[in-house]
């Protein structure tokens, strides 16, 4: 039987130092794939995830919450929100009628740089699908991809953003309308 | 209620936060309404996409995992408080011993291949572990103004120390060339970005 995450950061917590590389194994691609998309480099993302996990060990002794993955997330939020702070980046305007109000500037730089994960993808709705998330705003594209791919409630991604848990619905909406208008046009180009 | 209202109480059936009463109109909503089934399809079909694509994408670097778990051994190690004034002198130990553990690494390697488990390899993971013990340690916040910062110069040369065995080292060429430091030398200065260290010297 599979253990879950509380269980394992328990676990942890109570000294067995196995339950964490199991944690961390069982995150790797998802978080990972998670910090590469809304950072600026490969390298970028190592150091955040490197961190996440850092900021894990060190707080685990006063988690007292009941979802892991909330807070593995938040954690991932917070520390990419502290790193576009930190280095200068190239800042590109938004684009009108964007959602900018918590805006992080992680995502204002070429696009060339910042997909090393979709150039990887072999499935070319896959490839389609990573480049059309490069084109929402940093909000946008994270609650698609805690939602999506880290499979997070609503209510955790509202306080992971630290926002009302409506506009990160609105957020994710507006992301899937943009993102299927995106796929439907692919979709015919491919047909033609 | 218009169908973008329906839609997003959509996204909340999807990820099981929407209420059986609620659940009960959206169905009968659905079953007569083709444009918000043909959101809930497509939904379907991005979802299904995204996920599939996550066995594509590479874990972090190799290097990355082992120093993590290299920090949580060491925190589980450290339940002794380390006293601030312990830490400001260790501090000043740690940043001597990354400048030489830099120059040892970098002057030990031939370009094109580095040994992956020399002494001074092991040597180096040794203080990575002693110094991500330190990074655990709580700011004391009780304390004068300058051991914070002295803490927070900890912390950022514990992370730094923590990728020391992945990273290149960047050397003025002086040093590159096989000198050792000397007292002629006022400061040092380490850059460090990710997987890359700049040292920097400044002459008296
Ligand atoms: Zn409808």
């Amino acid at each position: 039987m599979e253990h879950s995450d509380e269980d394992l950061l328990d676990r942890y917590k109570s000294g067995d130092t196995d339950a964490l590389t199991l944690l961390v194994e069982r995150y790797r691609r998802q978080l990972f794939s998670f910090i590469l998309r809304m950072s600026a480099s490969a390298a970028d993302a190592d150091e955040i995830f490197q961190e996440v996990w850092l900021r894990i060990i060190r707080k685990a002794g006063s988690y007292r919450r009941d979802c892991f993955r909330g807070w593995m997330y938040k954690i991932a939020h917070n520390l990419l929100i502290d790193h576009s702070r930190r280095r200068p980046m190239t800042i590109v305007p938004s684009m009108p009628g964007e959602d900018t109000q918590q805006g992080f500037r992680v995502d204002r730089i070429p696009a060339r740089e910042r997909s090393p994960a979709a150039d990887a993808q072999g499935n070319e709705m896959q490839a389609v699908i990573g480049q059309a998330l490069l084109k929402l705003s940093a909000e946008q594209r994270e609650v698609f991809l805690m939602r999506v791919e880290g499979d997070i409630p609503f209510r955790e991604i509202a306080r992971a953003q630290g926002v009302p848990i409506n506009t990160a619905l609105a957020r994710m909406h507006y992301a899937v309308c943009r993102l299927r208008k995106l796929l439907h046009e692919e979709r015919k180009t491919m047909e033609e | 209620m218009i169908c973008s209202d329906f839609e997003k109480q959509l996204l909340l059936a999807e990820s099981g936060e929407l209420s059986p009463s609620l659940q009960t109109r959206l169905a009968a909503h659905l079953a007569h309404c083709p444009q918000c089934r043909a959101f809930q399809a497509d939904l379907q079909e991005l979802s299904t996409t995204a996920r599939s694509g996550l066995a594509d994408v590479p874990g972090p670097t190799r290097g990355v995992l082992p120093q993590i778990l290299i920090a949580a051994r060491a925190h589980r190690r450290q339940q002794l408080n380390w006293h601030p004034r312990v830490a400001h002198a260790l501090l000043a130990l740690a940043a001597g011993l990354m400048v030489l553990a830099g120059i040892w690494h970098v002057t030990s390697l031939t370009p094109a291949e580095r040994a992956p488990t020399d002494n001074r390899t092991a040597r180096i993971a040794e203080w990575s572990s002693l110094l991500a013990a330190l990074m655990e340690t709580e700011d004391p916040a009780n304390e004068s103004e300058e051991v914070p910062r002295a803490y927070s110069d900890l912390q950022s040369l514990a992370r730094q120390l923590l990728i020391l065995q992945d990273m290149t080292v960047e050397l003025p060429e002086d040093i590159a060339d096989g000198s050792t430091p000397t007292e002629a030398h006022q400061s040092t200065t380490l850059r460090w970005r990710s997987n890359r260290v700049t040292i920097s010297q400044t002459y008296g």
